[in-house]
């Protein structure tokens, strides 16, 4: 088990590395002046060439490469060319807005997905059945931005029911403010009993986890559904109900057991699509998060911001990924000791 | 397991439902004293000294400058800000400022004109964001605690340098020792400004809040509280304009300002500013080489249908390349209309053929005014057989591709906007010779063209009425050699609710409200 | 011997018969598209400023958009360019992923492992990189966006092909084949490959929808194909600021796409019920 997962670890650190040197060298292959970026709208001949100097630009390639991950082992991810403050700073900042809407949209696919995967697959062909299978097909279907706009239209023009964007209105920031323990609010606004801005959050988040999770829910509920299929129908949950045991403790129990493995797969993946579709989420309703700040980053060949982002959002993936191979072996030691076969016969 | 969900949905709901409550009970305090600007910028740039950005629309209402400039008519008008007044010596070199007593900093110290020196000694120092601007001075001299000279190298416009809209804000001396932004961009500020900044939220609002011992005063019914909130979608500002929930934004797409003009809760504010639609030439790439092509290219504009369809009006034909708006300006617009056929007779007049002309056009990727043109153009020259193929980046690649002569495109399509209030600004960097491109990137290269408008500059300090007319003859010289076709002047616009009055938009300040101005 | 199955399956699930028609009648549009519209050069660069933002009428049934061009004919125009982008993605990451995958599951040991780990390495970058990096590169383009896609994608397809083959390799005949001295590729030709199509077709079927919405998405953003060729997220990206009065220039082509998308989905899911009869 240990060996298992030094070795895993290990490969989470060599695939960082380089994800790191490929990010490095294919924005260094994209024409635009990091210079002229650092100094803003009608630079001198004087100040650009100053400005090289100062930002290292002029030492070859690999120097450049090397300086760079000398200071992130330090925890220096470097100076933002368009905002002039730490990357890491902005990251700190942004991260917890992602996470929270990421993970916030997560919590929701899956309880809700399970739910009605649960619920369909028990009553195979049934109305629910049928509804959850014309919405999930819709869900997944839907291009998401036209969602999101339709949702603001809806829901915060027309019914005035959601705030149209932000994570905080402005009159809960000067009247009931919030201290950033954690940078995410919910937990923040609990941890500091202020329920005003709690109320404030929840109303805030509703309409992008919303948009964001209409298609996750909708593929965990069809996964779910048909894994629970399979192992009700299984040879072990028939020979249980032979034998006397209940339909529903067989389909609580037993059945549930089996079909968590590949849904577990599918929550990995589904962080993934939700990491990218947060982007267009945070755009149209203002979510201070990551997704903005990269593509306005990588837009604007703003090396160390997009350096920072990539190696983040790659170690989130990463380690991620990590951690499910960690369950996996845990609730499946067939895995790891297969693992180890492979180690030993190379 | 299915009570266990059972019990988590109604969880659910029950938090939903509390949370709806919560919000309710937010006291809906007096939407009187807050005005909230929404814009589509973020604002990080917060070191008055190197600030190039739209920072400054927070900036202007933080920090002041020695004086201001007054646009929007030919004439220019200088109003006196930090300094009450000030005069210069015959050659143009000294420049003596008599600085406002009485005046205090946020943090209750009182102005001086060592602050004076000190913070335009940093900008200088600092040399980043605009602080080109201050390349003409010398030396700075302290007479009184209220009295301030200023020496030139050469003469030059100090009176438009001190009012420009970046690079030259005064803050107090004890924040202006430092040569590093650390300070200023944890969000601190230290001005003489109406408002202080209260909280700053990266990436979604900034708040701020009156200054008590404002010089100027708190008498009439003013905005207490002002906000600038950045809203990426500008779909969301037109619903939170229309809603309510915004009281002034400005990037509103021109085809909903004209539905808005019907819309009796709210006010549509229009100006001339200084900005213009240009697009440059190549001067040293073929086709565009010749002189006939880009002649041509002129007339296959449609100017009017630009102005009438595409800006819906909110726009005008230009005179040249400095804004109508401007001192310096030719009176005429410029003598090119939308003319197919001469078009045509003009591509056939060029030294290549006209199936074998190949023209690129390169604009920034994400503006859909400069979208449409390109596309317009694109038809206009479709139609009388001419290939012209578009090339969409994002700003600084495209910017960087045009500097270098193998990328560079034949048709450079931008918008220009001046730093300080001058025609040297857009002339000399459009059109001034360059060795290593930096806007002129029409590649244009006319000595005597240079030597009209460098002297033209030094005397706009001293006599500017004859350095007007040296301006508008340079600018002749233009239009006959023809290295940009000028597309169009912008207008401005603003959308507020009815409420808010005293809204004059200052074009010297693009895109700034100075929310002192206002009132209820 | 799968058409047989096909048609019968049209015949129980009507759903899935309706969907395959409507497929069939988006693939014909995208050859004919440009003959059956009704102003087709407005969906290739021809503008009409004075037929600007026109409602839905009868001179034209979707209204037209900010440049006075037809909506409808733009959104018919697309059809070839969002189909056929979707091919080239969905053909290169098979392309790309299926040998890999292929190699990965039959030789043991390094190879394997290097070409997962490689796999994974590419899906670790953030989601949007590649085609930022492709655009900022090549220019925004149908090729550079698709070529971004492939790379982000191949490991999937990789990873179904290695499990696949690796539970195949175990039996029996492949043993025999092994132990009568069969070259590896001769194996793979004839035994592997056959039996490992199957999950593959579900896979592109399933994918396809999500193909054109990601191409879609990124035209949207702008990292896709460039004006005035028409595709429908590119459509719809302009009208982000003006749909709010202007409803029918943000309505036709988001449904459009939706629609397309849906259908793709609904073949795609049946299909799958078809070939893996264990659902």
């Amino acid at each position: 088990m240990i060996r298992y997962l030094v070795a895993r670890t290990l490969l989470s650190v060599l695939l960082l590395l380089l994800v790191a040197v490929l990010t490095f060298v294919m924005i260094h292959l994209v024409p635009g002046d990091q210079a002229a970026l650092w100094l803003g709208p009608r630079p001198t001949p004087e100040q650009l060439s100053e400005a090289r100097q100062k930002l290292g630009l002029n030492k070859p390639i690999y120097e450049q490469f090397y300086i760079y991950l000398d200071k992130v082992v330090h925890g220096d991810l470097g100076i933002s060319l368009r905002t002039k403050r730490a990357v890491a700073d902005e990251l700190r900042e942004r991260f917890p807005a992602t996470l929270e809407l990421v993970s916030g949209s997560l919590l929701f696919a899956v309880s809700v997905g399970l739910l009605i995967g649960y619920l369909s697959a028990h009553k195979r062909g049934g109305l629910i059945d049928a509804i959850s299978r014309v919405l999930s097909i819709s869900g997944v279907s839907m291009p998401i931005f036209w969602l999101a706009l339709v949702t603001q239209l809806l829901f915060s023009s027309e019914l005035s029911l959601l705030p149209l964007q932000g994570r905080l209105g402005d009159e809960v920031l000067r009247h009931y403010p919030l201290a950033r323990i954690t940078g995410i609010y919910t937990i923040d606004s609990i941890l500091q009993w202020n329920w005003t801005a709690f109320g404030d959050v929840i109303s805030h988040l509703a309409g992008p986890v919303f948009c964001l999770t209409l298609s996750s829910t909708s593929l965990i509920s069809r996964m779910f559904r048909s894994s629970m299929i399979e192992a009700l129908e299984d040879r072990y949950v028939t020979a249980l109900q032979a034998i006397g045991i209940g339909r529903r403790t067989v389909g609580s129990k037993f059945a549930l057991r089996m079909a968590i493995i590949p849904t577990i797969t599918i929550v990995g993946l589904t962080y993934g699509y939700l990491l990218g579709g947060s982007f267009v989420i945070e755009s149209i309703f203002d979510w201070p998060g990551l997704g903005k700040f990269a593509v306005d980053s990588l837009l604007a060949k703003d090396i160390p911001s997009v350096l920072g982002v990539t190696l983040l959002y790659a170690s989130s993936y990463i380690g991620i990924n990590l951690v499910i191979d960690i369950v996996y072996g845990l609730v499946d030691p067939r895995i790891v000791r297969g693992q180890k076969r492979r180690i030993y016969y190379g | 397991m299915k009570v266990g969900l059972k019990l988590a949905s109604v969880c659910l709901v029950i938090v939903s439902c509390i949370s709806l409550e919560c919000r309710r009970e937010e006291p809906r305090e007096s939407a009187l004293s807050k005005v909230e600007y929404v814009i589509n910028w973020d604002m990080t740039a917060w070191d008055p000294s190197t600030s190039y950005d739209n920072t400054s629309v927070a900036l202007s209402n933080i920090y002041e400058p020695l004086l201001w400039y007054k646009g929007g008519s030919s004439k220019a008008e200088i109003v006196p800000a930090l300094a009450e007044s000030y005069n210069v010596s015959k050659d143009g070199l000294t420049w003596r400022f008599q600085l406002r007593k009485g005046v205090k900093f946020h943090d209750g110290s009182l102005f001086r004109s060592s602050d004076v020196k000190a913070s335009v000694e940093r900008t200088v120092a600092m040399n980043q964001g605009a602080s080109w601007i201050w390349k003409p001075l010398n030396t700075i001299r302290i007479i009184g605690d209220h009295e301030i000279e200023f020496r030139l190298k050469y003469p030059a416009p100090l009176d438009l340098i001190v009012s420009s809209g970046f690079g030259a804000w005064i803050t107090c001396q004890k924040h202006a020792a430092s040569r590093n932004s650390d300070w200023f961009m944890k969000g601190k500020e230290c001005g003489t400004g109406p408002y202080v900044l209260k909280k700053w939220e990266p990436g979604q609002q900034i708040i701020l809040e009156y200054f008590p011992d404002y010089w100027r005063g708190w008498t009439g019914e003013k905005f207490k509280i002002a906000i600038i909130r950045t809203v990426g979608e500008v779909s969301t500002q037109i619903q939170m304009i229309r809603t309510g929930q915004a009281d002034i934004v400005r990037q509103v797409p021109f085809e909903i300002l004209k539905n808005m003009e019907k819309d009796p809760a709210l006010r549509v504010v229009k100006y001339p500013s200084f900005e213009s639609v240009v697009a440059l030439l190549n001067c040293r790439k073929k086709p565009t080489d010749d002189r006939n092509v880009r002649r041509a290219l002129a007339y296959a504009v449609d100017y009017e249908g630009i102005i009438s369809k595409l800006l819906m009006g909110y726009g005008s034909k230009p005179s040249g390349p400095v804004a109508k708006t401007l001192w310096g300006s030719l009176e005429q617009p410029i003598p090119f209309l939308h003319a197919p056929r001469v078009a045509d007779s003009l591509f056939s007049a060029a030294k290549h053929r006209k199936n074998e002309l190949s023209l690129r056009l390169s604009f920034a990727a994400g503006d859909e005014l400069l979208t449409n043109i390109a596309l317009t153009l694109q038809s206009s020259l479709r139609k009388i057989g001419v290939d012209l193929d578009l090339e969409v980046y994002p700003w600084s690649i495209q910017w960087d591709r045009a500097k270098h002569l193998e990328t560079a495109p034949n048709i450079f399509l931008f918008y220009w906007w001046p730093t300080y209030p001058t025609p040297y600004e857009p002339l000399l960097g459009m059109f001034h010779s360059e060795q290593e491109p930096v806007y002129n990137l029409s590649y244009y290269s006319n000595k005597k063209f240079d030597s009209l408008i460098d002297e033209a500059h030094s005397i706009t300090g001293t006599n500017r009425s004859k350095a007007a007319e040296s301006f508008k003859q340079a600018q002749l010289q233009l239009l006959n050699d023809l290295p940009a076709i000028f597309i169009a002047d912008l207008e401005r616009v603003y959308v507020t609710q009815r409420r808010v009055g005293g809204f004059d938009p200052n074009p010297a300040y693009a895109n700034v409200v100075f929310f002192y101005e206002l009132n209820l | 011997m799968i058409l047989s199955r096909l048609y019968r399956s049209c015949k129980k699930d009507f759903i899935f018969f309706l969907s395959t028609g409507v497929v069939a009648i988006l693939v014909v549009l995208s050859i004919v598209g440009p003959l059956l519209a009704p102003y087709p050069n407005d969906a290739y660069g021809e503008v009409h400023l004075e037929k600007k933002l026109l409602p839905p009428g009868l001179t034209h049934v979707f209204g037209t958009d900010f440049l006075g061009r037809d909506i409808l004919s733009q959104i018919l125009c697309g059809t070839r360019t969002d189909l056929v982008a979707a091919i080239i993605t969905v053909g290169l990451t098979v392309i790309i992923g299926v040998p890999l995958g292929l190699a990965a599951g039959y030789a043991r040991g390094f190879t394997s492992e290097t070409i997962m780990r490689l796999a994974d390495l590419f899906v670790s970058f953030p989601p949007l990189t590649l085609p930022l990096f492709l655009a900022a590169l090549f220019g925004s383009s149908m090729f550079s966006l698709a070529t971004a896609l492939a790379i982000s994608w191949w490991p999937w397809y990789a990873r179904i092909v290695r499990s696949q083959v690796i539970s195949v390799r175990e039996n029996v005949y492949v043993e025999a084949a092994e132990a009568g001295g069969m070259s590896k590729i001769w194996i793979l030709r004839k035994h592997i490959l056959p039996n490992s199509i199957s999950p593959i077709i579900v896979q592109v079927s399933m994918d396809f929808g999500y193909v054109i919405l990601a191409i879609s998405a990124f035209s949207f953003l702008g990292f896709g194909v460039k004006p005035p060729i028409p595709e429908w997220g590119l459509l719809l990206s302009s009208t982000r600021a003006y749909f709010l009065d202007y409803w029918w220039t943000m309505f036709f082509p988001g449904f459009w796409i939706f629609l397309a998308v849906l259908v793709f989905n609904l073949v795609g899911d049946g299909l799958r019920d078809l070939l893996d009869p264990r659902v």
